[in-house]
């Protein structure tokens, strides 16, 4: 990682861009707060804080996953990085040319599989053993970057947006087809089909997810009416197809967390497209939330942070301790966790430091 | 000492500087249709696929719910020195005895709430990710043929179903081994189904492949429920096994008729 001051950026900051990024890491913490303290219902153990920002598997594990918003927030993660790569790798290619951009999208490739490597040696005491297929491609940290991968490759393959937008939809297609055959194992409710072989499908459709990011990108910014044009001629409606196309996807092949069904990813793309035209909007009309801007800026720090102190913090404490007193849980669970990793975020931000590939 | 040339900003001009240029083109009516056919064609793919794939689910579920009773049953065992329930030995029923084995077995002991209601059924969780489920009349379960005794060939089988028949006839129960012709493993009694039954019977002096020891059948599952011909079968060391109908023992015609004529299905 290194770290990048305004002096040697090769494109401006957005702050309705760091706002919505900002919306995304606040997600994800209140996700991996919530995570930990899940319960379970099945054996009697109540979970604790709002179930509607956890991830449905933990409640409910069947043919028919229940999905929250949360479920969709890898896709929504994923949507953001993609969306933002876009400006950063086309603004260093046209810049400094392409081997510049093509170093910048390696190092951030690299450094994803880097992190969700060091995730895996960080289970490995327990586990006694790497997990190669976490590592490369189930993992979280393995998926955006596969993800990452399939949007700067589709941005110097297929530069017309429009035409990467319909490879997008077609591999989507694809993975709805495959999905519904009976060749491939699914991760879900009943994954004992050892005669079947695995298939990243998970991989496959968050890196789908991506791509159309970058489509999105590239409407927004060479539009010639601006991005308000954009975001009304373009964005808004995509979404609105998108959202329509998910839930009608949903009634024949539901949506799933870890598979990320055509459902599941066209509902992130629909829900991000709507988010983005939301901080647009809000940019347009001077709102904006002091704190989404730090946490924005440091997306992948409050990520990689959350994602190993939280559940580390939490852990200290003894559940029925925490289930017992409501109120203490709210401060000690509930906000002292993100008060702290947004305080991380104000003071990277503050010393103007922003950490990324 | 190398003097390095460094260009003059007019030389800076000529140099061709590097150019990535993306653009904003309007979305083609063509690429609409385009969208709408591909629509269509992956609905019709994924209705083909889905048909195919329901059988290939039907069985999994099959194959989770047969190891769950055979882990149950394991489980039942332990609280039984070992044994496997026996036999009901109400005629037309190969299933465990009802009543045998605590009804609501609790692995979890988190779990206190189901110890006051022993029709709960069983609960089992795997402790490794905390997932629990119920199972519901499991050991009343009329899909599996419940063997009770350790057969692993078709001779074998064709003596348990005469000795079945006549201990119903006389009214017996089936506590104890069974004498026969032909037993387990080439003996002369038929041995009720143990966890550690093989190991006692190499104890004895039975010789067993230590390579390769026996799989002796413990449920199987009644043939018809699948698309697919065949059933689930779970053997003693927990193993489920897919098995066509007509195949290799027990899922042969001869010992599955055998079977359906002594435990008729239910009627509907």
């Amino acid at each position: 990682m290194s770290s990048e001051g305004i002096a040697s950026q090769t494109h401006e900051r957005y702050d309705w861009l760091d706002q919505s990024r900002g919306l995304v890491s606040l997600m994800f913490i209140f996700a991996i707060i919530t995570y930990p303290v899940s319960g379970d219902p099945i054996l009697g153990i109540d979970p604790l804080g709002p179930t509607f920002l956890n991830h449905g598997y933990k409640y409910f594990k069947g043919p028919v996953p229940l999905i929250t918003i949360i479920d969709v927030g890898q896709q929504i993660f994923m949507f953001v990085m993609g969306f933002a790569a876009y400006l950063a790798f086309t603004s260093r290619w046209s810049k400094k040319g392409g081997r510049t951009a093509g170093l910048y999208a390696a190092r951030r490739v690299g450094l994803l599989l880097l992190l969700s490597f060091a995730e895996a040696c960080f289970e490995f005491p327990g586990r006694h053993e790497i997990r190669w297929n976490e590592v490369l491609w189930e993992g979280t940290l393995a998926k955006l970057a596969i993800g990452s991968f399939a949007a700067f490759s589709c941005i110097a393959l297929i530069r017309d947006a429009n035409r990467r937008f319909l490879f997008a939809l077609g591999v989507t297609g694809l993975h709805a087809v495959l999905y519904a055959s009976p060749w491939f194992d699914h991760y879900g409710y009943v994954n004992d089909s050892p005669w079947r072989p695995m298939f990243p499908f998970g991989a496959v459709n968050l890196a789908v997810v991506a791509v159309i990011a970058t489509c999105f990108a590239q409407w927004v910014w060479t539009h010639p009416e601006g991005a308000a044009a954009a975001f009304r001629q373009r964005i808004a409606p995509t979404c609105f197809y998108a959202l329509g196309a998910a839930y009608c996807l949903g009634w024949v092949q539901p949506a799933h967390h870890h598979d990320v069904t055509a459902a599941l990813a066209l509902f992130a793309v629909g829900i991000s497209g709507l988010m983005l035209t939301m901080c647009f909007g809000f940019g347009q009309m001077g709102i904006r939330f002091p704190l989404l801007t730090p946490l924005g800026k440091n997306l992948l720090l409050t990520f990689v942070l959350g994602a190993i102190v939280v559940d580390l913090y939490i852990g200290l404490y003894d559940r029925e301790f925490l289930a017992q007193r409501p109120f203490l849980t709210l401060l000690l669970v509930g906000i002292l966790p993100a008060a702290i990793l947004a305080s991380v975020a104000v003071y990277f931000e503050r010393k103007n430091i922003i950490l990324r590939a | 000492m190398e003097v390095k040339q460094v260009n003059t900003p007019e030389q800076e001009e000529s140099v061709p500087k590097p150019h990535f240029a993306l653009s904003y083109a309007p979305w083609p009516t063509r690429y609409s249709l385009f969208v709408v056919c591909l629509a269509a064609t992956v609905l019709l793919l994924m209705r083909w696929g889905m048909g195919a794939r329901a059988d290939l689910e039907h069985r999994q579920k099959g194959a989770y719910d047969a190891s769950s009773l055979g882990l149950a049953a394991a489980m039942s065992a332990t609280q039984a020195d070992g044994l496997l329930p026996p036999l009901d030995p109400a005629p037309g029923h190969l299933r465990p005895k009802p009543g045998v084995g605590h009804p609501a077995y609790l692995v979890d002991g988190r779990v206190k709430s189901l110890e006051a209601k022993p029709d709960a059924g069983l609960l089992l969780s795997y402790l490794d990710d905390g997932r629990a489920f119920t199972m519901k009349e499991l050991f009343d379960s009329c899909d599996f043929f419940y063997l009770g005794y350790a057969v692993v060939n078709e001779e074998e089988g064709a003596a348990l179903v005469k000795a079945y028949q006549a201990h119903v006839t006389r009214g017996l129960d089936f506590e104890d081994d069974l004498p026969a012709g032909t037993g387990t493993l080439g003996t002369g009694t038929l041995y009720r189904l143990r966890i550690d039954l093989v190991e006692r019977l190499a104890e004895a002096g039975v010789r067993i492949d230590p390579v390769r020891p026996p799989r002796i059948p413990v449920f199987v599952e009644r043939p018809g429920h699948y698309d697919t011909p065949g059933g689930w079968v779970i053997y003693l060391d927990r193993g489920v096994e897919w098995l066509p109908y007509p195949g290799p023992f027990p899922m042969t015609e001869a010992f599955i008729q055998a079977l359906e004529a002594i435990s008729p299905p239910p009627s509907s």
